[in-house]
């Protein structure tokens, strides 16, 4: 978390690790994208925060992972360049159809999508290699909230829109540890790490 | 798309198999109980199947087509990892007292199991290493949709996060396939939802 002035001033000024967003830069981030949710979830990274268990409770956690994602991009494409930065920008467009679609779903059960935290604490990578290493375990870390969500949906039809996005997860894991010249398929079963 | 005849086909072939579960499991369980574990063979019957049909396709293509060293160790980790699929899926079915559907047993064989699953990419026209990238991918993606099907459909939660852990590992297959083909991040990772039906760069 961004409280000390120094930091929140370094994280301003040129966003030169993935460390951490201040509220200003995450807002514009995610909410260029209507990310207006009332309220944050405090998660854990790769859990799943509690809650009644019914489908847009399990949705909103998932929503929180996305939140978290696009931070993430949105922290670390500054120090990303050519094909590295080129997969990362995509990536990032992916996350925001994620959280958009969620937000549709969640809304249209009826409840409230909630909105990203003002700020996240991804360490303080310091050069492109550690962001696309940081990327990948937010991506991992994803997946693992996923893979809690899934089993306890519900609803089958939403149970496959989540289950193409956590294909879609794992599929920008392989290119980012390809990227990081590690071999993309590691496991037969992508289980976020877990 | 293009397989949902071929894996239809399949899910009816794999319905024997769930038809002696469900007799097998007569009398203890509620009906409705019953009832989901067979439909819950069913459907990893239909995945093994696919899956056996991806390692035979793999080995005929390590053998037969024309493949560099670089694509000759993916291959081989393609079908590793969908040996390590088919294993736990056969030890599913076990589970459920289901008996697991054999792989083909020859060229002919696999030649009609393939067409049974959709897949057009014929064997035995691998000219190129794209041909047997494409070739490949056609495959993944095929899997890919049938593990979206289980999902929607499987009943046991230990299943639906297997399928969904099984159906990300093909994602990363086609994925990596797809780079094979192409350096542009918008073909290599097409859409935001992965659901098979991207088409063949």
């Amino acid at each position: 978390m961004v409280d000390d002035p120094s930091r929140r001033s370094f994280l301003r000024g040129a966003a030169r690790g993935l460390a951490a967003l201040p509220a200003g830069l995450l807002a514009a981030g995610c909410g260029g994208n209507g990310d207006d949710g009332d309220g944050f979830p405090t998660t854990t990274p790769g859990r799943l925060p509690a809650g009644d268990d019914g489908d847009a409770d399990l949705l909103n956690g998932a929503l929180a992972a996305e939140h978290r994602q696009v931070a993430a991009y949105l922290s670390g494409l500054p120090l990303l360049e050519g094909r590295a930065l080129a997969d990362g920008e995509l990536f990032l467009s992916h996350e925001r159809a994620h959280v958009r679609r969620l937000r549709e779903l969640i809304g249209g059960l009826g409840a409230t999508p909630v909105g990203p935290r003002p700020s996240y604490d991804f360490g303080l990578p310091g050069n492109a290699r550690d962001i696309l290493r940081a990327l990948e375990q937010v991506e991992q870390e994803t997946i693992a909230v996923y893979l809690q969500v899934v089993p306890r949906l519900a609803d089958p039809l939403l149970r496959a829109t989540v289950a193409s996005i956590v294909a879609c997860e794992a599929e920008h894991a392989a290119n980012l540890l390809e990227r990081l010249g590690r071999w993309p398929l590691p496991t037969a079963f992508v289980t976020g790490g877990r | 798309m293009e397989g949902a005849i071929g894996r239809r086909a399949l899910l009816a072939g794999g319905g024997a198999a769930a038809l002696t579960l469900a007799a097998a499991g007569a009398g203890l369980a509620p009906a409705t109980a019953r009832a989901q574990a067979g439909g819950d063979a069913a459907i990893l019957t239909q995945a093994l199947t696919l899956e056996q049909v991806a390692i035979a396709s793999y080995g005929a293509a390590l053998r037969d087509g024309p493949v560099d060293p670089g694509l000759r160790r993916l291959l081989r980790r393609l079908r590793r990892q969908e040996r390590q699929h088919a294993d736990v899926l056969a030890s599913e079915l076990d589970t459920l007292g289901a008996r697991a559907p054999s792989p083909p047993a020859d060229a002919a064989a696999l030649a009609r199991a393939r067409a049974d699953a959709g897949l057009r990419h014929p064997l035995d026209q691998l000219v190129t290493a794209s041909d047997v990238a494409r070739f490949a991918l056609e495959l993944e993606n095929a899997q890919i949709t049938l593990y979206l099907e289980a999902v929607r459909e499987l009943g046991a939660a230990r299943l639906l996060t297997l399928a969904t852990q099984i159906m990300a590992a093909e994602g990363q297959h086609a994925t990596v396939l797809r780079g094979q083909l192409s350096e542009l991040p918008e073909i290599v990772v097409p859409s935001p939802f992965e659901t098979g039906d991207a088409a063949i760069p």
